[in-house]
């Protein structure tokens, strides 16, 4: 091939088009140096190893958490020779690798975002003790799914539940959480608590859990949140911003929903509470009703006794004026005809009298009359 | 049956439980009326407790 004279321009827009070709991205592991933010979002950095150094450039959008001199990270970017810059490697991705770098921008972000107050204990919300509707934001197909429903089903009733299925590891793991949270965010009809579930794995694994979009869209959601990551050594930023942190998906279930045996025995108390209070209503009521039927029976007998006294009493004096009395006692009654004989005056000479006695009757004949006075 | 969730027919139990612990009434009738809606109601949060389940939707 001829050496073709080309000017500058042309000669960098060619070794553009060379490495677009041969190159459209490249992944690189190295060390950051060089860090430096310009004009509050143009990012320039370096990447080496012990033997080279390139050059970065990007925007603060492409770096989705925080990046630090001496750190290793993996760089996925395009290569780019600028007009009047050099040669770049124009950042499509970055993020930290090893444990060290991860712990360190972990670390970071954390700092960071409690700066902004993300983890303030007055910013968690209420949770509704007994939720009837759950988003729940997770890999259908993971264990985690399947452990959080068991222990639901095992738990509660008449939830529904509303799975949204994502990436819970890797590049897209992020992007797809925080559509999950936005999509019940911008419901029409949210759900009670929406809950982000996955099972345990290594840091690299759970690194979406403490990725900056995922930790803001939780700390945004305008559903309350619940997060339960199921690793134990460490605290992923997530489950930090959410209203309620579990430990494991089965644990965020077991603090989410009650359970039905202890509803159950409390369904019991409340019977027999219910029974006890219409008891002691009715009780006092019916010891009155009791009390009033005593007093009125001792009244009742009370007036007949005092009736039955009055009763005798008459009687008796009755009994006392009976003529047959004063017969026993000596005396008599006199009548002539069919009358009773009260005056000496009624009778002559030679009258009839009957004399009743208290054992008999005589009949006689009057011999003389004699008048008092 | 009552269509109702479980949670509102705890909330109605609620209410009934607490008018009954406050004993204003008008006459013993009536609070015998809510006792026995209450004892009808337990029984059937007992029976949903039994045998109602979960839904799950897969949204996405």
């Amino acid at each position: 091939m001829n050496d073709t004279v080309l000017d500058v321009s042309t000669a960098a827009a060619l070794i553009n088009q060379t490495l677009d070709y041969a190159y459209p991205t490249v992944t690189i592991v190295g060390e950051i140096s060089s860090f430096k933010i310009s004009k509050g979002y143009l990012v320039y950095a370096d990447i080496k190893d012990d033997m080279s150094s390139l050059a970065l450039f990007g925007t603060v959008s492409q770096i989705t958490t925080p990046i630090e001199d001496g750190m290793m990270v993996e760089l996925v970017a395009k290569p780019r020779l600028h007009h009047k810059f050099g040669f770049k490697l124009n950042i499509v991705s970055i993020k930290p690798v090893g444990k060290g770098s991860i712990k360190k921008s972990k670390d970071l972000l954390r700092e960071k975002l409690e700066k902004e107050g993300l983890f303030a204990p007055e910013r968690k919300r209420y949770i509704d003790p007994v939720p009837t509707s759950v988003g729940l934001i997770t890999s259908v197909d993971s264990a985690a799914y399947a452990d959080f429903t068991k222990i639901l089903n095992e738990r509660w009733i008449e939830v529904d539940v509303y799975a949204y299925d994502v990436s819970v590891q890797g590049d897209k793991s992020a992007e797809s959480i925080v559509s999950a949270l936005k999509y019940f965010s911008e419901s029409v009809s949210p759900p009670d608590v929406a809950v982000v579930i996955r099972g345990g794995g290594s840091e690299d694994d759970l690194a979406s859990f403490s990725d900056e979009r995922v930790v803001r869209a939780v700390s945004a959601s305008r559903v309350p949140t619940a997060v339960a990551i199921g690793h134990e050594v460490d605290v992923a930023l997530a489950e930090l911003a959410a209203d309620m942190r579990a430990s494991t998906p089965s644990n965020a279930a077991e603090l989410l929903f009650p359970d039905k045996k202890d509803e159950q025995k409390t369904l019991e108390f409340k019977l027999q509470h219910l029974e006890n209070l219409i008891k002691s209503s009715v009780d006092e009521p019916l010891a009155e009703l009791k009390d009033s039927m005593i007093r009125l029976e001792d009244y009742a007998e009370n007036f007949l006794v005092q009736k039955q006294n009055e009763l005798e009493m008459a009687s008796s004096m009755l009994n006392n004026f009976h003529p047959k009395n004063a017969l026993s006692r000596g005396y008599a009654l006199v009548s002539s005809g069919s009358k009773i004989v009260t005056s000496a005056s009624n009778l002559k000479k030679g009258s009839e009298l009957e004399l009743l006695m208290s054992d008999g009757q005589i009949i006689t004949e009057v011999k003389e009359v004699k008048q008092d006075g | 049956m009552d269509k109702s969730k479980y949670k509102d027919l705890d909330e109605k139990l609620s209410e009934i439980i607490s008018r009954v612990e406050q004993g204003k009434y008008e006459d013993i009738d009536e609070m015998l009326k809510d006792y026995d809606e209450g004892v009808k109601l337990i029984k059937v949060m007992q029976d949903r407790l039994e045998k109602a389940k979960n839904k799950i939707n897969k949204v996405k």
